[in-house]
């Protein structure tokens, strides 16, 4: 019968699980998951009440949202994945862990990480590519607990195991240990400025430069990788393994098998081969090249038909057994994170078809969908899986039934009262950036129009994220007065299970003779192709499991990356785009440090509604010299794709200052650490250094950068102090942050203004979007 | 090879990739259906039988990690 027939088993061997860690990570996932969502809250919170970032730049928006993507993504989901994978795994494999000391140092590995990213975040050292914010020493440390603790551990496990056959929820394990690591690794190829620096000049580089990096990739091969990351991100870190989660625990928690083993394996192989092409469907009318964004769109609605399946196969789980559900929290909670799975997943599809996405793109709807996604789905299949896994791990009952279901009731009315607002406020944003009067102009040509109009909504968003958040603060409660009844020392019962034999032998069934009788040949090996014994074989041999599925996503992935690296005519260069000078470059790097790439696009799209508010289209051979990219993927704030030129230097500056000064109804953070702040001349050689060896032609500044920038910092700080009718007639209160005081001379206001990290990031707006309007000479 | 690379024969690389997709999917989906029923079973329910049958569990270690 079943390849499990005992045909030749080894000895009874005994063995103990290691819960130990389980209970780690579940304790760090709850952790966690309060601190990125409080961080969520307070900035939906700044949205609404720009003021509460405190005039700190530690606290503005651009900061926090990467901690708060990090820290929900990461943190809360990345530990959640790790206790379902530590308990599971061990189980359906009926073995231990194969090291425990890779296990502690995996664990107390992530947490570091997690550290890291909390501390560097803040103080603005990021990469500035969405969900990959973190710096290359914090990405080496990802490379080697991920794949050398967690990879190593878990695939000696799987090989070391006493159950012949790889349960389903162990392969969407896999398949996110090999997509996550080669994600991690060719989104994040990079040169670190500092170390560039160090090598080249012998000085001793800054601690800020030390830690900047530039990635390899520029411009649209850049937004490519960074989308083709960001997508699978979604697909193989927030979606594989908390399908393998709910194929463990959701039949554990309804005692009663999956719906359909079959659906499963189609399923899991559908997935794992559409998933990986979709993420170009992120970058539709940008100046990527259309058809590599038509395959992502025709890839993504594929994507509908596994992802259903999946769901389906989730809640037909439950069939005969939905009276448990009304009287089980747990259920609830999975019965809710499926549901959400599917409505998340038949919206992405929707997304990502080119007319919705013009509409959806940049506006709230997608922050709707993917908390729809997180909230639900990743949220409430991990708070389920908590309160499963609380009273078995700690061995005791839970404190309060009555709090889980306060904890699910708060939760799902949080949520709904989360993204319906967001939902109405991302299609108002759309159609009010798209609305045309009667006399064929913008109808709302100020763009704070359209920000004004959502206020309401972002205050819905405040209160239904209190709520969620509220819900979870009720379940922390929970779980920590179940872990105060445990008992004064853990039982850990022994597990027998005979060992593998060495050599398998087959069941019957597998080695029966061909069916077919008449026909020899051909048909003969077309009906053992057809019985499949290649795909038994490999659900029994982990690694090489492991390797068809990492070839499954890499040849995915190189029909859409050899194109668009190989084909010149992608992007066409054009002659009058020149490289930044070095005091651009060090203003766009104090962009990319604020995060402002968080608010503000730098890509207009050749849809008529934004040529007429932002002027041109942008071309791909515009951006040849960014790296990174900065498109964004929000307009919490208007494109920038043409700003130069558009306001003086004197705007800009007091802009900066307080943005209400030029605009009472703006909602941009304050940034008077860019007032405040000294520009270190000195490293913007290293950062030339740097972009020089990436082929960027600087000519003359790779040896003069930091008197090339002074000079051109004298110009700007000239030219803001005409702008503003002289030095004595800007605001003390300026002066005050820009020089100590009142200055006492022209001479003095130049050197301080031309000091100041302020007037690099002018010179670098200033430029922005220009080149195409010049010609070679200029 | 890439070299000579045009972007109006760029068409064969989505013809590939869903012939090999739906080469795969066949492939898996007929490996699905012909899967002995008691196999199916079996697998389906590894989650649910975590122990050995007929052997002896009571032996139990203490665990001092609290």
């Amino acid at each position: 019968m079943s390849e499990k027939a005992p045909a030749a088993v080894g000895p009874l061997e005994e063995f103990v699980y290691d819960d130990a860690i389980v209970r780690k990570f579940l304790l760090a996932t709850m952790v966690w998951g309060v601190v990125g969502m409080l961080v969520g809250l307070i900035i939906a919170l700044q949205l609404a009440v720009p003021s509460l970032s405190f005039g700190q730049s530690f606290l503005s928006f651009g900061r926090l949202r990467p901690l708060h993507t990090n820290a929900v993504i990461f943190a809360f989901a990345g530990n959640a994945i790790f206790t379902a994978v530590y308990y599971s795994t061990q189980r359906l494999c009926k073995t231990r862990m194969w090291s425990d000391t890779l296990s502690k140092l995996h664990f107390w590995g992530w947490q570091l990480i997690i550290v890291s990213a909390a501390l560097t975040l803040p103080l603005g050292i990021t990469q500035s590519k969405e969900y990959a914010e973190l710096e290359w020493p914090i990405d080496l440390a990802i490379a080697v607990v991920w794949l050398g603790f967690f990879g190593t551990n878990f695939l000696m496990t799987l090989v070391k195991r006493r159950e012949r056959h790889i349960y389903v929820a162990i392969w969407f394990y896999i398949a996110s240990l090999v997509t996550v690591t080669m994600l991690h690794v060719f989104n994040n190829v990079w040169v670190p400025a500092g170390i560039v620096h160090l090598l080249k000049t012998g000085d001793m580089p800054s601690a800020e430069l030390m830690f900047k990096s530039y990635p390899v990739y520029a411009g649209v091969q850049d937004a490519f990788m960074q989308w083709w990351y960001g997508h699978n991100a979604v697909a193989f870190f927030l979606t594989t393994p908390f399908l393998g989660l709910m194929y463990y625990f959701l039949p554990k928690a309804a005692d009663r098998p999956v719906y359909s083993y079959r659906l499963s394996i189609v399923h899991f192989w559908s997935l794992v081969f559409i998933y990986i092409w979709a993420g170009p469907h992120h970058l539709h009318y940008t100046a990527l090249p259309s058809w590599a964004s038509s395959l992502g769109m025709l890839f993504s609605l594929m994507l509908w038909m596994p992802s259903w399946g999946g769901m389906i196969n989730g809640l037909l789980t439950l069939r005969g057994a939905w009276h448990k559900v009304a009287a089980d929290p747990v259920l609830k909670f999975y019965v809710i994170g499926v549901t959400f799975y599917g409505m998340s997943t038949f919206e992405g599809p929707m997304l990502s078809i080119k007319t919705v996405n013009s509409l959806s793109h940049y506006t709230d709807w997608t922050i709707a969908h993917v908390h729809s996604g997180a909230l639900g789905w990743n949220g409430f299949m991990t708070f389920g899986m908590i309160y499963w896994l609380a009273p078995r791990l700690f061995q005791t009952t839970l404190k309060s039934q009555k709090l889980v279901a306060a904890h699910f009731w708060t939760g799902t009315i949080g949520m709904l009262l989360y993204i319906i607002p967001i939902y109405v406020a991302g299609i108002t944003q759309g159609l009010m950036w798209r609305a045309f009067d009667k006399s064929g102009s913008l109808a709302f040509p100020d763009f704070v129009d359209t920000v004004m109009r959502l206020m309401p909504f972002y205050w819905a968003r405040v209160v239904g994220g209190a709520l969620y958040f509220s819900g979870v603060v009720i379940g922390i409660y929970n779980i920590f007065m179940t872990w105060k009844t445990r008992p004064a020392v853990y039982e850990v019962p022994m597990q027998r299970a005979p060992a593998l034999a060495k050599r398998y032998t087959p069941g019957a069934d597998e080695h029966s003779a061909s069916r077919v009788t008449a026909v020899a040949g051909t048909g003969h090996a077309l009906d053992r192709f057809t019985q499949a014994a290649w795909h038994r074989r490999w659900e029994r041999l982990p690694m090489r499991f492991t390797l068809y599925t990492l070839i499954a996503v890499v040849v995915a992935s190189l029909f859409e990356i050899i194109p668009l690296y190989a084909i010149k005519s992608n992007v066409v260069t054009i002659s009058s785009v020149k490289p930044y000078t070095p005091l651009e470059l060090a203003g766009r790097d104090i962009y990319v440090s604020e995060g402002c790439y968080n608010c503000h696009s730098q890509m207009i799209r050749p849809i008529f509604a934004e040529t007429e508010r932002y002027g041109e289209y942008s071309k791909a051979g515009e951006f040849v010299y960014d790296h990174p990219f900065q498109w964004g993927s929000r307009r919490i704030g208007p494109d920038l794709a043409r700003e130069g030129g558009k306001q003086a230097n004197w705007w800009h500056l007091l802009h900066f200052n307080n943005p209400r000064d030029v605009n009472p109804r703006s909602i941009m953070p304050v940034y008077p650490n860019l007032l405040r702040g000294k520009l270190n001349f000195e490293d913007i050689q290293g950062r030339v250094h740097a972009m020089a060896m990436l082929g960027v032609p600087y000519g003359d500044a790779v040896n003069n950068a930091p008197e090339m920038a002074r000079e051109q910092a004298r110009l700007v700080a000239e030219e803001t102090l005409l702008q503003a009718g002289g030095y004595a007639q800007m605001p003390a209160d300026l002066w005050q942050k820009l020089n100590g005081g009142v200055p006492a001379s022209k001479e003095e206001a130049i050197e301080a203004l031309a000091g100041r990290k302020v007037t690099a990031v002018i010179a670098y707006l200033q430029r922005m979007g220009t080149d195409i309007t010049k010609t070679e000479a200029e | 090879m890439f070299a000579s690379l045009e972007v109006n024969s760029l068409a064969i690389y989505p013809e590939l990739g869903l012939l090999i997709f739906f080469g795969v999917f066949v492939a898996v989906s007929i490996r699905a259906l012909r899967k002995p029923r008691s196999e199916i079973s079996t697998c389906a329910r590894l989650p649910l039988d975590e122990t050995t049958p007929g052997v002896d569990d009571t032996k139990q270690e203490r665990s001092s990690d609290r």
